[in-house]
């Protein structure tokens, strides 16, 4: 099982694009054909920009009513302080993760509470850097190769390990992405980008309101792909992450493993249980009853 | 799936509690063989402490339907089900010594009667524990042949011997020992292909064999 910097150098070393190393390094775990990754790859980036036109189409709010809003106000504002690029990128992440609260059709990346950095960073760099569906799709693939190693190395899972698991991982996956988009052969940003991305989200718990996947998970989308932007800007500009990526994924998993469950998704903590949010819930489970 | 990580393509918000809802809803039907005119659904308690706002109950009832976990109209089930006249209901159950997520779904029509208990265990991934009150345990990524058959000498034989001459790999095989007293064993078989309704009907027929059920293969999407 190589790591993704023995990943990056192989690319380096042997001159083969990193998204083929990554297909072939498929192949081996899998058994299966390397096409079928790449082919794999391209309809997902097509799933994410069908989710993203549904909800423009279909602006519905989450099963609680509590969200469902948000996207339409970035949509409809134009930008005060960031670029355009990043601006487009928070749109669209709040866009799929609303459309995943109110039960669209969504992409888990890697999970459904954290659907919505990847498509962020890439439908942005398509709208505003005129990245083609294909160049996107190896830009998923190096970004699911930075995803798969934090799962091996740690847990993906907010049940586990908490939303620096979900969102986190989302970020460090959306880095990379960015970064291969704009410049695949730039190899130290490649393994810096995701590095930087996830040590600034290192310790993030999980504390749904009620337990749903709405308040903070929603806007904590719109955070992860800005996120992901710094990280990449840095790493493209020159900056390295002191500690390696992977040694940065395996921390995650220790913290998990020390974050109290109350702060694992169980609803039981964090903000989850701040007076606003226990009389969100009993006002919603009280209109529930009466249903 | 793309490495295990990016996928499923699902309908939100939560791919325990709304796909691998689906699921379990869809492997009931599966089972059936068909749609029940009427359903419950028995939730564990910190499920059913979430059913409405994960739309657990609407992916339940939609997977009953035969709906995939990647169909938006989902959302829509509780309506379609009102509308194709199956009856459904929820209640909650306290399962201390289940998975959090475990529902056990009960369904009949006039001449039919099923239960099973599943838990959905992650990523839209679900685990069957029991069918009819034997314990068992049948992820749905294979066509699965779920047997009753007589615990005595060779059951196991004439069983495979015709899943063989079918000429269907079998990627797992579970036999366990269920009731020494009535001498029943449960048999899972996971095959790499489907099976036609022969292979199903000749099992059927054997001495040895007392029930089958056919689970089809839940598809990842």
């Amino acid at each position: 099982m190589m790591t993704f910097e023995e990943l990056v150098n192989t690319s380096k070393a042997s001159k083969t694009p990193l998204h083929e190393v990554i297909s072939e390094w498929y192949m081996m775990n899998t058994g299966d054909d390397p096409k079928n990754a790449l082919k794999t790859s391209l309809r997902l980036v097509e799933e994410m920009f069908n989710s993203f036109e549904t909800r423009k189409s279909n602006p519905s709010k989450s099963l609680t009513g509590w969200v469902g809003e948000n996207d339409q106000k970035v949509r409809n504002s134009r930008p005060f302080l960031l670029s355009q690029i990043v601006h487009s990128g928070i749109e669209v992440a709040l866009s799929m993760a609303e459309h995943n609260a109110s039960m669209g059709k969504i992409v888990a990346c890697p999970t459904a509470g954290a659907c919505g950095v990847v498509p962020g960073a890439l439908i942005s760099m398509h709208k505003n850097l005129g990245k083609s569906m294909e160049e996107l799709s190896h830009s998923l693939l190096v970004a699911g190769a930075v995803g798969e190693r934090i799962r091996r190395k740690a847990s993906i899972s907010g049940a586990v390990s908490g939303c620096q698991a979900e969102i986190g991982t989302a970020t460090a996956m959306a880095s990379a992405a960015i970064v291969y988009a704009v410049n695949p052969e730039n190899y130290d940003a490649l393994v810096s980008a995701p590095a930087l991305a996830l040590k600034s989200l290192l310790g993030l718990v999980c504390d749904p309101v009620g337990g749903f996947v709405e308040i903070p998970c929603v806007k904590r989308n719109a955070f992860g792909v800005s996120t992901a932007f710094t990280a990449a800007e840095l790493a493209l500009a020159g900056v390295e992450s002191v500690i390696p990526f992977e040694e940065v994924a395996e921390s995650l998993g220790r913290v998990g493993r020390r974050l109290p469950e109350e702060l694992k998704e169980t609803g039981k903590g964090g903000i989850a249980v701040t007076k606003t949010a226990r009389d969100m819930l009993t006002k919603f489970l009280g209109v529930d009853r009466r249903r | 799936m793309l490495l295990d990580i990016i996928g499923p393509v699902i309908v939100g918000p939560s791919s325990s509690h709304t796909a691998g809802m689906a699921r379990l809803g869809r492997a009931f039907r599966s089972l059936f063989n068909g749609k029940p005119d009427e359903v419950k659904f028995l939730l564990n308690s910190p499920l059913f402490a979430t059913h409405r706002g994960h739309g657990t109950d609407r992916a339940l009832v939609g997977g009953v339907l035969g709906m995939k976990e990647s169909d938006p109209s989902l959302k829509q089930a509780l309506e379609m089900a009102v509308q194709s006249g199956m009856s459904f209901c929820f209640e909650e159950s306290d399962m201390p010594e289940a998975h959090p997520n475990t529902v056990k779904i009960t369904g009949q029509d006039s001449d039919r009667f099923l239960s099973i208990t599943g838990a959905s265990v992650g990523g839209g991934e679900i685990r069957i524990t029991s069918i009819d009150d034997f314990e068992t345990s049948v992820s749905g990524k294979y066509p699965s042949l779920i047997l009753l058959n007589a615990d005595v000498p060779g059951a196991l034989a004439q069983i495979v011997r015709l899943v063989s001459a079918s000429d269907i790999n079998i990627s797992n095989l579970l036999l366990s020992r269920v009731d020494p007293y009535r001498r029943e064993a449960l048999c899972v078989i996971e095959l790499d292909d489907e099976p036609d309704q022969d292979l199903i009907v000749e099992i059927k027929k054997l001495k040895v064999v007392r029930r089958v059920s056919y689970l089809e293969k839940l598809d990842v999407v």
